[in-house]
């Protein structure tokens, strides 16, 4: 049997924000019966379903508990947990299903309530979890805190200060001023990111992404589709920031393994959709991967280069630094948006000349776990 | 808690965080004392939603691991520090 092609036939995002009034499940489920109509599916036509864990819920089966929601009875479903990088994970293993024969249509789904459902001080204690229990949490590490200190690293190593990481904030919101739905929409300038209220430093306020409640999903399937899905990879290096080799973090592993499945490298690269807790986060997956040079993330983004029309437009939708992250659904709004650009089909946001490959990857924990993949028109 | 770090007994690696076996070559490793010398590889002023700020570093003990820690407000990186118990948390000061 020929081995089959995995296409994404469906994608959505709702708005993201705070946004109070509907559980977990309620983004989970809005999300997902955008992502059918958007596919021209009825959830009785899913054969998996896989869902991405809420901090929120909590609840013990969230992939059977969607399933029903939406009326699909699938032969697999389950939940998965992969930090920041779960929405590539499923994605990755959506994949893999379809490829494999195993499946034919997999519902992919991440949604909560992050901002409205609990406490501010409750979601940074819940997230906090990723460090180690014993040896770091104990100090007052946080998620914040732990990204500080790669922060502190990278502009040490590279003899830069915290002004050449602003601009990739500067150049997620300018996107999103024009994304409908977006969190953060105000325009703002380096000075303002510097001058923001400190968090952990060297990362101040306008460094780090807003907490959002909203949801993505995306339908993978054997059928053809406008795009497909032409290379996944992951790689788990180490869950905790003491155990991490800041030389070799996974994301270059995971992304060589998608491009390698795709007969791509970095520089076929049309659109990309990489991940952006903070800044420094986004400039070191940049870097590490091989879309910048070390060090020039930040001037890359000064100079345009991340813009709808520059060489690489990334983030086109504003990232999770100005779009919002609700958790898992974050990180797979960067898929949605390549998606629909590669489809064509962003309207004011559409990246000119028609771009035919576009590159999505995820990071979760203290760059702990990395998911990759790429995309193209099929 | 004081600062430790796991050897391997077979290829010599050695890590900060406990584990059951060595990620070279598999080999169950021993808990070792470190003498808590080091230098500063990171650090971050924390400004907490409620609460005084506070130092956390990354340090780069001459053992040849990383272990991370309070620091003493000041510290920079490069600079020499020795960690000390403070309240059981191991705090890193100018050596």
């Amino acid at each position: 049997m020929a081995i089959s092609v995995a296409h994404v036939a469906g994608v959505a995002v709702t708005p993201f924000g705070r946004q109070p009034g509907r559980t977990a499940l309620d983004w989970q489920a809005t999300a997902a019966v955008a992502a059918l109509a958007d596919a021209g599916l009825v959830a009785p036509e899913i054969d998996a379903v896989i869902c991405g864990y809420a901090t929120t819920a909590g609840h013990l089966m969230p992939a059977d508990l969607l399933a029903e929601r939406l009326g699909a009875r699938p032969a697999i479903a389950h939940g998965t947990s992969a930090g920041g990088a779960t929405g590539l994970v499923i994605l990755a293993q959506a994949a893999r299903l379809v490829r494999a024969g195993d499946a034919r249509a997999v519902l992919v789904v991440g949604g909560e309530d992050r901002a409205s459902g609990q406490s501010g001080e409750t979601s940074t204690r819940t997230l906090a979890q990723v460090g180690h229990a014993e040896l770091e949490v104990p100090l007052g590490g946080t998620v914040p805190a732990y990204y500080a200190l790669l922060a502190s690293a990278h502009l040490a190593a590279r003899g830069l200060s915290p002004a050449d990481l602003a601009p990739l904030a500067v150049q997620m919101r300018a996107h999103a001023a024009t994304t409908p739905g977006a969190h953060l929409a105000k325009p703002i300038t380096v000075d303002d990111v510097l001058a923001s209220r400190p968090i952990a430093e060297p990362l101040r306020l306008l460094d780090c992404c807003p907490v959002s409640d909203g949801g993505a999903a995306v339908v993978v399937t054997a059928a053809p589709a406008a795009v497909a899905v032409t290379g996944v990879g992951e790689a788990h290096r180490h869950q905790h920031l003491t155990e991490a080799d800041l030389a070799d973090l996974g994301a270059l592993r995971s992304a060589d393994t998608a491009f390698g499945q795709a007969g791509r490298s970095v520089g076929d690269v049309d659109v990309a959709g990489v991940y952006d807790s903070f800044t420094v986060t986004l400039a070191m997956l940049l870097e590490e991967i091989g879309f910048c040079a070390p060090g020039t993330a930040g001037t890359d983004a000064a100079a345009g280069r991340f813009a709808r029309d520059g060489a690489l437009p990334l983030n086109t939708h504003g990232g999770l630094l100005s779009y919002g992250h609700c958790g898992v659904g974050g990180g797979m709004a960067h898929l949605v948006e390549v998606v629909t650009q590669l489809r064509g089909a962003a309207g004011a946001r559409q990246v000119p000349g028609a771009p035919r490959v576009g590159f999505v990857h995820g990071d979760g924990g203290v760059m702990s776990a990395h998911a990759s993949a790429v995309l193209e028109v099929a | 808690m004081t600062l430790a770090y796991d050897e391997c007994p077979s290829c010599g690696r050695r890590w900060t965080l406990p584990r059951t076996g060595c990620p070279s070559c598999g080999a169950e490793p021993r808990r070792c004392a470190s003498a808590g010398l080091g230098t500063v590889a990171a650090v971050s002023v924390v400004h907490p939603s409620s609460g005084d700020p506070y130092v956390l570093v990354l340090v780069d003990l001459d053992d040849g691991v990383r272990a991370m820690g309070r620091g003493a407000p000041g510290l920079a990186v490069g600079h020499r520090v020795r960690a000390r118990p403070d309240a059981g948390i191991p705090t890193f000061r100018a050596d």
